[in-house]
């Protein structure tokens, strides 16, 4: 039965718990241990929102974004911090997206350097190696918050991706598996583009605004 | 009942660093614990220089090979710091993306490294 804890605050204790059993069935969140709600399939892909006895309202949909689905956990409706629709989880996915990328050609570089031959035709040796560092620096100034380092490794990748497809349907043998995989790694990126958009400034400015 | 001293609203707990009375509305949370707003500004809300500088030296690891060594326990004791409310939670994923960077590169740089040495004298 997958269990999820989440915190109402950012970086605050996890008092939330929402879980689920197979295929989104028994759907049940509990605040401090006691029930909020529950909901069926139905009632999680329509979004069915309940009140939480504080006042606010809590709302769980699972809705589809991209070629998948993400369990959306808002609170008045915003994303409770840490969930799948949380703007920062957005952005650290996208900066992990680039670096799992950075790694993966970093290490077929560094296979293909010792003689290994297919990765070396699938990722070069030293080029490998440089591709992975240029990528990796460029998923450093993403976890920044950098939309521009963000926008020019999504950009590379899709390039390099149109070049691989144009190289393959020369061969006759257009390499359709990749390109499944090139677009789910793209969304998440480009999710974390725009959700760079809407980050609010953290919680010191906000204190200022206070005292104000 | 208690009172916070900058909004004059009744306390809902006190600081884990400095024991002032705080509201909800001055209430900050770092690794579960509560903060004043005060408190959570001198630690701060961005990653640590360390969170970045390990991230940083991680990266440059998968060129260069060797900062990912110094990365690591950089990136390791940034994370005991974060845990223990001494650096801000902002560099918590620097840091453990820092860590787990630096530990694959690592491995694999000393692999490669082993397996050349080995060739070149076999
Ligand atoms: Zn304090
Ligand atoms: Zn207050």
């Amino acid at each position: 039965m997958p269990t999820q804890q989440f915190a109402l605050e950012r970086n605050g204790p996890k008092r939330l718990e929402v879980s689920w059993s197979g295929l989104w069935k028994e759907f049940t969140v509990k605040l401090d241990g006691n029930v909020v709600g529950s909901w069926t399939k139905d009632e999680l892909t329509a979004g069915k929102e309940v009140p939480m006895g504080d006042g606010s309202t809590f709302k769980a949909h699972l809705r589809r974004v991209g070629m998948g689905q993400e369990l959306a956990l808002l609170r008045n409706g915003e994303p409770l911090p840490g969930s799948a629709a949380d703007p920062l989880t957005l952005v650290k996915t996208a900066g992990g997206v680039i670096y799992f990328l950075a790694g993966a050609s970093a290490l077929g570089g560094v296979i293909g350097l010792m003689g290994v031959d297919f990765a070396a035709r699938l990722f070069g040796t030293w080029d490998g190696i440089v591709t992975g560092a240029i990528m990796g620096v460029l998923g450093f100034f993403t976890m920044q918050r950098s939309r521009v380092a963000l926008g020019i490794a999504m950009g590379l990748y899709a390039l390099s991706g149109l070049l691989v497809l144009a190289e393959s349907a020369s061969n006759g043998n257009p390499a359709i598996g990749g390109i499944f995989m090139r677009v789910f790694f793209l969304t998440a990126m480009w999710r974390g583009f725009k959700a760079m958009g809407q980050l609010k400034p953290s919680p010191a400015p906000e204190g200022e605004r206070d005292r104000a | 009942m208690e009172l916070c001293a900058p909004h004059g609203e009744a306390s809902v707990g006190s600081c884990t660093r400095c024991g002032a009375f705080i509201c909800e509305r001055c209430r900050r949370w770092m690794s579960e614990k509560p903060f004043c707003a005060e408190c959570l500004k001198r630690l701060g809300d961005r990653p640590s220089r360390e969170a970045v500088w390990a991230l940083g030296l991680a990266t440059l690891g998968l060129l260069l090979w060797v900062p990912a060594l110094v990365a690591f326990p950089l990136a390791q004791r940034e994370l005991e710091r974060i845990a223990q409310g001494r650096a801000p939670e902002a560099g918590r994923d620097f840091a453990s993306l820092a860590r787990a960077l630096a530990g694959f590169v690592s491995v694999v740089g000393a692999v490669a490294i082993a397996v050349g040495l080995y060739r070149a004298f076999s």
